[in-house]
């Protein structure tokens, strides 16, 4: 616990408030001290803010510590309506939590309620820097008691309206007022008057000496970041298949102001195709970790192989030694199944640069998918089964024009048969060629066409087509064999005799 | 039987073998190129899922991989992403059952099983009494067909419904903005999406959520764009 003055020697500037009722006003330390005590000289409740300001000079941009602390003492309850507001002009960062740190100390043999917030602010002009803070509460406190007035307990009857008069029923209700008028005189006078007040807490000081950062060296990608930092670079995976993305996650960790950190990232690249960077940063953590700021970029390999990650440089500016300073991260080495070759789409890569590439991800044409391609419609399947009703209409014309021709098809069929030296086709064919001819040139039902009616119409002509009639017969139940010569005069003999009858 | 009539019938028997497989031999090899130029547009998808995932953009990324899932569903890559995604496979037995097969493969086989049955029907009108084998291919080829269809406009039915909700949405228990909500959807649900009602579509969750959300919260997979 550190003794009051002990922080007001260190803040360099602090201002006591005294709530005195629906004013609050700041003054110098040794005003509101007598104020305080011509308010009163007995108890009375007072809520004073100081700012603790860890370094009298400073760079610009370099993060300064900073330690606000508002002491509540004798009050009965305190809300704090925001946070403490630092005003100035030359500050671009102020990092102070919304919740601070609170405890209980004795302060001159007092209990005091303390609030701390504890952070940086970032300035950003040279020159002195005035600062101030606000802070708006509302206060719930009791004035201080009057002193108890001495009251000799002989002088007059304590029990005087006490009486009860059992004749009298108002006397009950006298005696129940006078109690109570004894009692609320009692608190009253202990306690003190009840307040409820919103206030506002402020406090000024002197200006801070901030200096310009040295334009002599500094680099060209000096992005305006201050403090002293160490960066690490790592990926998830260090072996990854061909076209899987990897995840890039650079680490900036130490002391200054992070927001002013900004890294390009990996360029484009024949191995690499990258998209833009995204960042966040973690506050740091009094007595546990410093500030840190993580990127992450993607990163596609464009080829396989084992492909290196560039380092990533930073410059900034070292406000301890007073010069400007490169860091970078260690190269990384990333295994990738695939083909050693780049890519064709590698080619239309831009050339390595600062900015990163930020068109979206690229696929290559022949494997680009269309939304359209990934369901076919029944409809679809139908139209390209419409040359099949085609075929299907041919084939049934086909039937439709082979019974038209079925005589110019037998007649093929007999002269093959014969050729072949099959006896029972060539005869069955016969008859068959005999039946049709003679069915269509008559205009008679085949059925109707017989050895009887063939003698009928022809006479003597019909005998070798009743011959070949009959060895059909006598072919399909009986087995025998005719040789293909005999076969190709019964072919002969047949056609003759078909053109005779015709 | 005269020997020369036996080799006959079996040059012929040959040559139709013959014929027959350098048929399958080309689809096969169609096939074989489709679903390579498939499973390749998948991966393209899953890489562009796994860049939008590194970017926080889980609908973008659900997105991907259930448009790589319906070009290659048996791939281990599409499956290990999907579950990465925490993105279940939706829809009844049968709907899942059909979406083990691509929508082109079904139009694949619909279509080759439809030429074969039209064509096996036109040798059996060609040959007529004589046709009797192409009459049973025509059976066959045309029971086979039918429930190619049949799966083919299922696996549409799945594609054309499926959805990603695209930032964090209630489900409401009706088609109106005072409706009370049921359930809430996370960016990069997956649902499937069934009638219409003014500005709100009815949708069915994983975990039986259902109910209704405000279409703008939503992106049909089929849809251009991500």
């Amino acid at each position: 616990m550190k003794p009051r003055h002990a922080i007001v020697g260190a803040i360099g500037l602090v201002a006591m408030l005294a709530v005195t009722g629906a004013q609050a006003s700041t003054s110098a330390p040794s005003a509101v001290a007598t104020e305080a005590q011509a308010a009163s000289p007995a108890r009375r409740a007072h809520a004073s803010i100081g700012l603790e300001v860890g370094r009298p000079t400073s760079w610009v941009g370099q993060s300064i510590p900073v330690v606000v602390r508002a002491q509540f003492h004798d009050v009965d309850g305190v809300t704090l309506q925001g946070t403490p507001e630092l005003k100035s002009d030359g500050i671009f960062t102020t990092e102070l939590p919304r919740e601070p740190h609170q405890s209980t100390e004795i302060i001159d043999g007092e209990p005091v309620l303390v609030a701390t917030w504890a952070g940086t602010i970032t300035p950003s002009t040279s020159g002195p820097l005035a600062l101030s803070i606000e802070l708006p509460v509302r206060l719930q406190f009791h004035e201080a008691p009057a002193a108890p007035a001495f009251r000799d307990p002989m002088d007059g009857d304590p029990f005087a309206g006490m009486d009860i008069d059992p004749a009298d029923p108002s006397s009950i209700q006298r005696m129940f007022n006078s109690f109570q008028r004894s009692f609320t005189h009692t608190v009253a006078s202990s306690l003190g008057r009840a307040h409820d007040e919103s206030v506002t807490l402020r406090a000024s000081g002197r200006p801070l000496e901030i200096k310009p950062l040295p334009v002599a060296g500094q680099p060209a990608a000096f992005s305006g970041a201050v403090g002293r930092f160490e960066m690490r670079a790592s990926v998830k995976s260090d072996t990854v298949h061909a076209s899987d993305p990897v995840t890039l996650q650079v680490t900036v960790q130490g002391q200054g102001d992070l927001d002013r950190v900004e890294l390009p990232g990996v360029a484009s690249s024949a191995d690499w195709k990258t998209y833009p960077t995204t960042a966040r940063t973690e506050a740091p953590v009094a007595g546990k970790r410093l500030g840190r700021k993580t990127f992450e970029q993607t990163l596609v390999p464009l080829h396989g192989g084992r492909l290196t990650i560039p380092p990533i440089p930073l410059a900034v500016f070292d406000p301890v030694l007073g010069r400007y300073a490169a860091i970078a991260t260690a190269p990384l080495t990333v295994t990738v199944d695939g083909a050693l070759d780049a890519a064709p789409a590698a080619a239309a890569m831009p050339t390595p640069g600062l900015a990163p590439s930020v068109e979206a991800p690229a696929v290559s044409p022949a494997t680009a998918p269309a939304p359209g391609s990934l369901a076919v419609s029944p409809r679809t399947v139908g139209l390209r089964l419409l040359p099949a009703l085609a075929v299907l209409l041919g084939a049934i014309a086909l039937r439709m024009a082979r019974r038209r021709n079925e005589e110019r098809g037998l007649r093929r069929a007999l002269r093959r048969t014969a050729r072949l030296g099959t006896g029972a086709a060539f005869f069955d064919t016969a008859r068959r060629l005999i039946v049709v001819h003679f069915a269509k040139r008559w205009g008679v039902a085949e059925g109707e066409v017989t050895a009887q009616t063939l003698r009928d119409h022809l006479g003597p002509t019909a005998d070798p087509l009743v011959v070949a009639m009959s060895t059909a017969d006598a072919l399909r139940f009986g087995r025998r064999e005719l040789k293909p010569t005999e076969l190709r005069f019964a072919c002969t003999t047949i056609e003759a005799s078909l053109r005779d009858a015709t | 039987m005269t020997p020369r009539r036996s080799s006959s019938r079996f040059a012929k028997a040959m040559a139709v073998v013959a014929i027959t497989l350098c048929a399958l031999a080309a689809v096969g090899a169609m096939a074989t190129r489709e679903v390579a130029a498939e499973t390749a547009q998948a991966g393209a998808l899953v890489t562009l899922g796994k860049s939008a995932l590194a970017r926080g953009d889980p609908a973008a990324a659900v997105l991907s991989f259930e448009r790589a899932r319906l070009l290659a569903p048996r791939a281990e890559e599409v499956r290990s992403a999907l579950s990465g995604a925490g993105a279940p496979a939706l829809g009844s037995l049968a709907g899942r059952t059909v979406s083990w097969i691509t929508p082109r493969e079904w139009a694949s086989l619909s279509l080759g099983l439809g030429w074969t049955a039209a064509l096996s029907l036109a040798i059996a009108i060609v040959r007529g009494r004589k046709g009797r084998v192409a009459g049973l291919a025509v059976l066959c080829s045309g029971m086979a067909f039918v429930l190619s269809m049949a799966g083919l406009v299922e696996s549409n039915v799945v594609a054309r419904t499926l959805a990603v909700v695209t930032g964090p949405t209630g489900v409401l228990v009706a088609p109106y903005e005072a409706a009370g909500a049921t359930a809430g959807l996370r960016a990069g649900s997956v649902v499937v999406i069934g009638e219409r009602y003014g500005d709100f579509v009815k949708v069915r969750g994983a975990e039986g959520v259902s109910g209704w959300v405000a279409s703008g919260a939503l992106h049909r997979v089929l849809d251009a764009g991500a």
